[in-house]
């Protein structure tokens, strides 16, 4: 191998199949396939670190290791989260854990796959591109920073888990008769909310 | 700096705003929110956690932080100063007993290094009240002109009647908006 590039062939732990469209050359592939051969690569074509990581990003977010500990999160907390519009002060910490677990997985899985990666650089680059942060990877980070996102996760989790039925009484419409509505139907029907000249009781 | 938080910054090209609202217990910060929403104000109890409203307004998305004033609850409030464009403390300005308390706890926040960019906007609430102080007073017990940290407004306003709350979320958006949103 030569020097006179830094080592790009480490290899990759999950496909590298979807390297991006952008920019990556068929040689950038064969590169990352090719640890069968020695094929000396002298030339790559400029992947930025950003094009690179991007593609590694939307790999771990899909792999197992991700998912579970996605999963072992909600699995641990649901239980302390409620369907209460008004939200407990130690969700916050919860979900800044979350947060932080995530990314600390990212990173070590992004250092491990790329050579020499630096958070601080490939944040840099994010920024310096502000306005390519379009597409499906871009919104699944964004939900997992976002607080309302990851709330109703939890609540999905936890609805799921406890098994929790489909409330029927919401599918109950207890509609009252207006009191004209009321003389001009049976009496059994008089459900008016005043019980304007009916005795009746609501059945049951 | 994770880039998480940085990815959270850059949303700001949507027009996204988050806005923090403060001050003391009582002071009115839900009530105050809801009205704006146009929810029922008839029953409101106090908030002993947060909570969030996504308002749309004026073509911005306003996220609206809620978060309780009671005395136990004001440690957590620097867990929501992360990436806030627009703080707004609110003031019981009927409360003239514990108005140095107000402007104690008022004056940490402005030292707060995390809410160093953000928009400040006061509102002097229940001016509906009998014997509350107007904002021209209310401005002077918190020392407001000596603020230079932020730039900062102060409305007098009352959260049961809807008097200004308008004319003060709209001088904080359009603050906010002539820092952030100034490419546009």
């Amino acid at each position: 191998m030569s020097n006179s590039q830094p080592a790009r062939n480490n290899k990759p732990k999950s496909s590298s199949s979807n390297q991006r469209q952008d920019g990556s050359s068929l040689l950038d592939q064969v590169d990352f396939i090719g640890d069968e051969d020695d094929i000396d690569i002298q030339s790559h074509a400029p992947v930025s670190l950003f094009d690179e990581a991007i593609g590694h990003i939307e790999d771990i977010m899909v792999e197992d290791a991700f998912q579970e500990l996605q999963n072992s999160f909600f699995s641990n907390y649901s239980h302390l989260f409620s369907e209460s519009e008004e939200n407990q002060l130690e969700y916050t910490n919860i979900h800044a854990e979350y947060v932080a677990t995530l990314e600390r997985h990212l990173e070590t899985e992004l250092s491990q796959r790329i050579e020499d990666f630096s958070m601080e650089r490939f944040a840099h680059e994010l920024t310096e591109r502000k306005d390519q942060l379009e597409g499906e990877v871009f919104e699944m980070l964004f939900t997992i920073t976002d607080f309302v996102a990851f709330k109703e996760a939890m609540l999905d989790y936890k609805r799921a888990a406890t098994g929790e039925a489909v409330d029927v009484s919401m599918d109950l419409v207890v509609v009252p008769l207006t009191p004209r509505d009321a003389e001009m139907t049976s009496p059994s029907a008089s459900l008016s909310l005043r019980g304007t000249g009916s005795t009746n009781k609501k059945p049951r | 700096m994770g880039f998480y938080s940085i990815l959270k910054k850059l949303k700001e090209k949507e027009k996204e705003v988050r806005i923090l609202i403060l001050g003391l217990d009582n002071a009115g910060k839900t009530t105050l929110v809801k009205k704006f929403n146009g929810d029922d104000i008839d029953e409101v109890s106090p908030t002993l956690g947060f909570s969030i409203k996504t308002l749309e307004h004026r073509g911005f998305r306003l996220n609206v932080w809620d978060v309780g004033g009671q005395k136990s609850l004001r440690s957590y409030w620097r867990n929501y100063f992360e990436a806030t464009d627009g703080l707004v403390w609110v003031v019981d300005s009927a409360d003239q007993r514990r108005l140095s308390d107000c402007k104690q706890e008022f004056g940490q926040l402005l030292v707060e290094e995390r809410l160093a960019g953000a928009s400040l906007l006061v509102f002097a609430n229940k001016q509906d009240l009998p014997g509350a102080l107007d904002a021209g007073q209310i401005s002077a017990a918190l020392e407001l002109d000596n603020v230079k940290t932020h730039h900062s407004r102060i409305f007098g306003c009352s959260a049961v009647t809807g008097l200004n709350l308008l004319e003060g979320i709209d001088w904080l958006i359009d603050d906010i908006a002539s820092r952030v949103f100034s490419a546009d």
